[in-house]
């Protein structure tokens, strides 16, 4: 995991049993989103790559947050793979250091974290396990100028058709969209409650879950099951288990969205 | 019959309750919110009121059971705060004139309502709070001409505040203060 890349929020390569994901995000500023035409995801065979020894694995969209490559190679004790991502502008392509699955964390516990990661997707004995797709919230992209107030970026008009209330066009990484089971520990509660101080009638349907994390977790990250179409706004996730600096497991809250918010509004591919 | 021969017709006739304040707010608010020709705020002009499920934005009383409206936001609630007698001059509320032969007594009673204003985001919930703040200020001389036996204000708009809702969710509130005055005389019935 690679947290404030001098060009990327974060960076998550996981090995996971498909291949090796990635998932990243964008900063903002250095490079201005609107000048970023493609973003190139490259591979080298060793852990010491020399310039010539990179191959373009795949050039993708601007507003692409994840990418899976489905022939990391031999797993031996470790993965004897790196990668880089490269921001290719009109002019120049910016590439970021270069990445290793987990981080060149040692072999040990790099064995230990593909055997608990795989663990933790299966599905464990006792808890419900839950198919659904997680819709990254943008944080960087072209700002909203249909309901952002221009000078102090805050969003006004919460159920714009076109960021979906977070202030960036489009609202969410939807190419991106991810499969990610949930581990729940708590059943949804649909009872309605009456706060006669403060806020009326409301329905304070709150899960608590477990999600492994092959990817990076936000909160406002929106959890779409996929059995029922039911979503969920991620109010709150911490890394409950980690293995040498990188996450396993995210424990994280989970609040149902009433039908009549934008959010079901939101495409799923 | 206009929003204000409503609002006479339930303050003129008998005594006033905290529930007919709450109603009186909500009749201001359902009005104002009904037609996007009167809403300020460009962002809110799309929020329009309807008295069904459709609504753009929920107002009602916080002590009503909304079943199928529930934490439907962004909402305007109306929640009573402190009702308090005010001590009156010399006589202690005592009105040296008579009716049918009985002293007449007067009382002022001050009282204040919340007006919470949620949004799913802060601005949103700061926008609502500033048009209520805003309607309820520009208001208060048409209302004190339509009903003069009831001192109206506006009096503040609070910091915004976290809600725990469903998607953090914001809200702020509207204080409202007003006093009327109200007469009565007291009988002596003898019991047998």
């Amino acid at each position: 995991m690679y947290l404030n890349e001098t060009y990327f929020r974060y960076i998550y390569l996981n090995p996971t049993p498909d291949g090796v994901a990635i998932s990243w995000e964008l900063r903002n500023g250095l490079i201005p989103y609107e000048t970023i035409v493609n973003l190139v995801i490259e591979k080298a065979n060793n852990i010491n790559p020399e310039e010539g020894s990179w191959t373009r694995l795949e050039t993708l969209d601007p507003s692409t947050v994840y990418y899976l490559d489905p022939t990391p190679g031999f797993y031996t004790k470790r993965l004897n793979v790196s990668y880089r991502i490269g921001i290719l502008t009109e002019t120049e392509i910016f590439y970021t250091q270069t990445l290793y699955p987990l981080g060149l964390a040692r072999a040990r516990y790099a064995t230990a974290y593909r055997a608990i990661s795989r663990r933790l997707q299966l599905s464990p004995r006792h808890a419900p396990s839950l198919p659904g797709i997680l819709l990254k919230r943008r944080h960087v992209g072209i700002s909203c100028t249909v309901c952002t107030d221009a000078d102090t970026k805050e969003v006004i008009f919460s159920d714009c058709t076109s960021c979906y209330g977070t202030g960036i066009v489009g609202g969410y990484y939807i190419q991106s969209a991810q499969p990610v089971t949930i581990t729940s520990h708590s059943p949804i509660n649909l009872s309605l409650f009456h706060d006669t101080q403060a806020t009326g009638t409301v329905n304070p349907s709150t899960i608590q879950a477990l999600i492994p994390a092959y990817i990076y977790v936000d909160p406002y990250d929106v959890w779409v099951c996929t059995d029922n179409n039911r979503r969920f706004y991620i109010t709150e996730s911490v890394v409950a288990a980690e293995i040498g600096g990188c996450p396993l497991l995210y424990k994280a809250e989970l609040r149902l969205a009433p039908p009549e918010d934008i959010i079901y509004t939101v495409p799923l591919s | 019959m206009s929003l204000f021969d409503d609002l006479k017709n339930r303050f003129c006739s008998g005594l006033l309750t905290p529930n007919d304040f709450t109603a009186f707010l909500r009749l201001l608010l359902t009005q104002h919110f009904s037609n996007s020709e009167q809403i300020l705020s460009e962002y809110l002009k799309s929020r329009l009121f309807v008295e069904d499920t459709n609504t753009g934005i929920v107002i009602e009383s916080v002590g009503a059971w909304t079943p199928n409206t529930a934490e439907r936001r962004p909402a305007i609630l109306l929640a009573r705060g402190e009702w308090k007698r005010d001590i009156m001059g010399i006589g202690n509320g005592t009105d040296y004139s008579t009716t049918g032969g009985l002293l007449n007594y007067y009382r002022r009673i001050t009282g204040q309502h919340n007006i919470i204003c949620v949004g799913k985001t802060r601005a949103e919930a700061e926008e609502l709070g500033m048009e209520v703040f805003y309607v309820l200020t520009t208001l208060e001389p048409l209302i004190y001409e339509n009903i003069p036996k009831l001192m109206f204000h506006a009096m503040s708009l609070s910091a915004t505040s976290r809600l725990k809702e469903y998607r953090d969710h914001y809200a702020c509130a509207v204080g409202v203060v007003y006093s009327f005055t109200f007469q009565f005389n007291i009988s002596h019935t003898e019991v047998a």
